[in-house]
């Protein structure tokens, strides 16, 4: 079920209602059943694969916790566990694909040597037809749930109390609001804030729901008024300059490259955190905080900072369960940049099975290698420290770091290599532009963005810019009614904008 | 705070905030979509003065001239010494998917008066556009006599695209723009019999009572636009998702083999294309009588006011060829000695001389229009005009 879909905008207030109506005791169970309903509402079958998941995680868990002397054992069954159905759903075909693609070349390698190897193209297969790869249709959120599994026993391993309750468990596995592309959550804080909802005679909180509703728009409209209009311009540039490649001529411009490129950035921003925004929105409607995944990330100012500005639950994951496992930083200068690569290559590998993610992951890996020799640099130098102090430091950080952010997503979307090469040829040749720049004139593009400022500088608590008229008029909006008035006009705004295409959210692939 | 004031400010709130949707929406062309009303003699009709931005497939910003015209401001009568001609027909003419000076009406005007030679003792064309979206055969003859005839045409040019026969049928499932329409049947002797029954009926539906009663909203509101759009998509969702079973458990999750790779499917594939055709072809030779009706009713009204008629076969929807009903357009064309200005080969031969499809999805993208435009304008050149007495102007 998608957030921005009608079957939500109607599964949502049932939830709600019978939520807060209910029991607290029974809350937790009618949670457990609304998460697996908003699962299972996608591909029924796939609720049985959560299911059990989360049964064997249950138990890993309970057994390193009270085998202690057999618990690394048991991790090693539950890291099995998690990363072979992680690798078997996400991975086979890469894999299968890869192989057969090295056999093949290896084949036709040494048929030149005059040795008959047919055997091996036989075993690769026709790789042009795909014919090795098996049907596996993806399980939604699957890279997240594994990931809050991996978290949850490793975490018992370290010496923390696993959940008693199957239910607690079973919820926090299965949460809906963050079930399907995170935040991916660590289980400490859910289980705390559960444990309140059940020991303390919590209510319903008007401004809870009040900023709960208040993001939960913000993300719809993130996602079907800009998200869902970049969406085009972004396919046109990237297919077009795909057109060229094959067909040859002129499909795209430089300008149209450009604004390909930029919409992109744009595009993924705001559908990733328009999703997390709707699900924090919902989950805070319920009572429940999630974990925040942005903060402004285009105005980061190095590699680095832009890491704990975008997919922050990612970020930190990566860095408590691969990196700091691997020595982190406290090991030699160069032991460390090692470490760092084979975090951002996998977490690279984690957005998909293919080798432009891959080199996405290495790209950013080696940002951040050349961010912390820099730095090392710049502590040593008086010049750069007093630039990388001034504002016009400041500006050239985030630009820089921009342009790098950027040239990293045209990797991360191009199909091919070929593609992503091919893009950022264009970027710097001087070929006339018509197919997005008119694609972007006819659009309500620029008017979306327009209202979301307005909103974001309005409601957004991580909107910087709060002058008094404004700090003035957020108070006098904040009497439920005005606000009532407000989520109908941007709901209506929202629909308003939407392309008649709704475009699915990009991480549910992942 | 007290009551009236947390009234006070939610009343300010929301009535600031629609009037800046309006705003809004009328900057950005936001729910201009719905410019039909409904219209007792003919089903529906443009609403006259209706500003509309149209997204789907192509791009327009345009507005419906004070004649509900997809066209510039026309005045009823004839400008002296103008040889006029008025183009009917459905979504292919009224062409939402390219700008008002991309249509192939505007075009033709164009090319037209740049020619230098005119009919008759005219000096200048005008290419009247009557084309309106979903219209049948049935309804351009309505609209001819409606509207186009008051024009005073010099001569009347008809479309009859190869998918258009099919809604000649009835379709009361099919909501307002298929319900609202009148029927039609093929009398003894080629008679065209209008029925209103059907029509009639829907007029008393809550549908059409809701269309009626909100007429001022349609015409004026954007937000009202934005609001029947997902009015119109929660009933989608509700047809979909009754008829969807709920939880299917035999999807397969995963399998060995691609269904898309196998040979089955391509044949199953071909054995469907083949049972369209041939189910095409039989409807056709059922449907083909109205149609031949219609043909026979329109060319005796334009007789009626001396004015000759044209007939037009534009191409399919993304260039969807019906060949039973060329036959059948070509038999009632000989029988009626007409003029027919067919396109369909000159698009194909367009198409495999440059390699371009000329159609945006269904639609005519701006090269097609210019191809349409083109042939139309040669066509009238050597078969219409030297009949009516052509001389040079300039």
């Amino acid at each position: 079920m998608l957030f921005n879909s009608l079957n939500y905008l109607l599964f949502f207030p049932l939830v709600f209602a019978c939520f807060w109506l209910a029991p607290k005791k029974v809350r937790p169970f009618l949670l457990l059943v609304a998460s697996y309903v908003f699962y299972m509402s996608w591909m029924p079958i796939y609720g049985l694969l959560l299911f059990f998941l989360t049964l064997a995680n249950y138990f890993v868990g309970i057994a390193i916790n009270k085998f202690q002397s057999k618990a690394k054992p048991m991790l090693i069954l539950g890291l099995v566990i998690n990363l072979g159905t992680l690798c078997f759903f996400k991975y086979t075909n890469f894999l299968l694909q890869s192989l057969a693609s090295v056999l093949t070349q290896a084949a036709a390698f040494l048929n030149i040597n005059g040795i008959n190897f047919a055997w091996l193209t036989t075993m690769a297969g026709d790789v042009s037809r795909d014919a090795v790869a098996i049907n596996i249709i993806l399980p939604l959120g699957i890279s997240f749930f594994a990931f809050e599994f991996i978290h949850y026993i490793v975490d018992i391993y370290r010496g923390d109390k696993p959940i008693s309750n199957p239910i607690h468990f079973g919820l926090f596995a299965a949460f809906f609001p963050s079930q399907i592309a995170g935040p991916i959550k660590r289980y400490q804080d859910f289980i705390h804030q559960l444990h309140q909802e059940l020991e303390q005679n919590r209510s319903f909180s008007q401004e809870k729901f009040k900023a709960g509703m208040t993001l939960a728009m913000q993300g719809l409209f993130k996602k079907v008024a800009l998200s869902d209009n970049l969406s085009p311009l972004v396919a046109r540039g990237f297919d077009g300059v795909q057109t060229s490649l094959i067909a040859g001529g002129a499909g795209v411009g430089t300008l149209d490259a450009w604004i390909a490129v930029f919409a992109f950035a744009l595009q993924i921003y705001f559908d990733f955190s328009g999703y997390t925004d709707m699900g924090r929105g919902s989950a805070l409607m319920l009572g429940f905080s999630l974990p925040d995944n942005f903060n402004l990330p285009y105005i980061a100012s190095s590699a680095s900072d832009f890491w704990k500005r975008w997919h922050i639950s990612l970020s930190s994951w990566l860095r408590d369960y691969l990196y700091i496992p691997l020595g982190g930083g406290r090991v030699s200068r160069w032991h460390k940049h090692f470490n760092l690569m084979v975090t951002m290559l996998l977490g690279g590998l984690w957005h998909g099975a293919a080798w432009h993610f891959v080199a996405w992951g290495g790209f950013h890996g080696a940002g951040l290698v050349v961010n912390h020799e820099y730095g090392a640099i710049a502590d040593k130098s008086n010049l750069l420290k007093q630039f990388h102090a001034s504002a016009l430091g400041r500006i050239c950080s985030v630009l820089f770091t921009l342009a790098f952010v950027l040239v990293g997503w045209v990797l991360f979307r191009a199909q091919t290599m070929s593609q992503a090469l091919a893009v950022l040829s264009l970027l710097f040749q001087s070929q006339p532009s018509q197919a997005v720049v008119s694609m972007l004139a006819q659009s309500t593009l620029p008017y979306a963005i327009g209202v979301y400022a307005i909103y974001a500088i309005l409601f957004a608590n991580t909107s910087a810019y709060k002058p008094r008229p404004v700090v003035a008029l957020r108070q006098a909006l904040d009497v439920l009614p005005a606000r009532v008035a407000i989520w109908a006009c941007v709901f209506i705004c929202a629909v308003g904008f939407s392309p008649s295409h709704a475009e699915p959210f990009i991480y549910f692939q992942f | 705070m007290p009551r009236w004031q947390t009234i006070a400010i939610a009343l300010v709130t929301l009535v600031l905030s629609l009037a800046f949707l309006e705003f809004l929406f009328a900057v950005a062309g936001i729910g201009e979509n719905e410019y039909l009303k409904i219209d007792p003699a003919i089903g529906f009709s443009p609403i006259p003065g209706k500003q509309v931005t149209w997204r789907e497939e192509g791009f327009c910003r345009t507005v419906w001239n004070t004649q509900a015209m997809r066209d510039k401001e026309r005045t009823l009568a004839k400008p002296a010494r103008t040889y006029r001609i008025a183009v009917l027909g459905d979504s292919f003419v009224e062409g939402l998917q390219v700008s008002d000076d991309q249509t192939f009406c505007h075009l033709l005007e164009e090319k037209l008066n740049q020619s230098g030679v005119a009919p008759s003792n005219a000096t200048r064309f005008e290419v009247l556009n009557f084309g309106v979206a979903n219209y049948n055969l049935g309804q351009e003859y309505l609209r001819l006599k409606q509207k186009a005839l008051a024009f005073n045409p010099d001569l009347v040019v008809m479309a009859v695209r190869p998918d258009t026969i099919y809604q000649l049928a009835l379709n009361p499932q099919g909501g307002f723009m298929y319900a609202s329409r009148p029927s039609f049947f093929a009398g003894a002797n080629h008679t065209l019999i209008e029925d209103h029954t059907m029509s009639e009926n829907w007029m008393k539906s809550s549908e059409a009572k809701r269309m009626k009663s909100t007429l001022w909203l349609r015409e004026h509101s954007r937000i009202w636009g934005v609001v029947s759009q997902m009015a119109r998509n929660l009933m989608l969702w509700q047809k979909h998702n009754l008829e969807k079973p709920k939880l299917n458990f035999s999807t397969p999750a995963f399998s060995l083999t691609k269904e898309t790779d196998t040979v089955k499917v391509t044949q199953a594939k071909a054995q469907e294309q083949l049972a369209a055709a041939q189910a095409c072809a039989k409807s056709t030779q059922f449907l083909w009588p109205i149609a031949d009706a219609v043909i026979r009713q329109a060319d005796q009204e334009c007789k009626a006011h001396k004015v000759p008629l044209v007939l037009l076969r534009l191409p399919g929807p993304g260039g969807f060829r019906n060949i039973a009903e060329d036959k059948l357009l070509q038999g009632t064309v000989k029988t009626l000695n007409l003029p027919l200005c067919d396109l369909t080969e000159p698009f194909i031969a367009a198409q495999e001389k440059t390699g371009q499809r000329f159609f945006i999805v269904f639609h005519l993208d701006p090269d097609g229009h210019k191809l349409a435009a083109e042939n139309i304008f040669q066509f009238l050149n050597a078969n219409v005009f030297p009949s009516q007495g052509t001389e040079a102007h300039n």
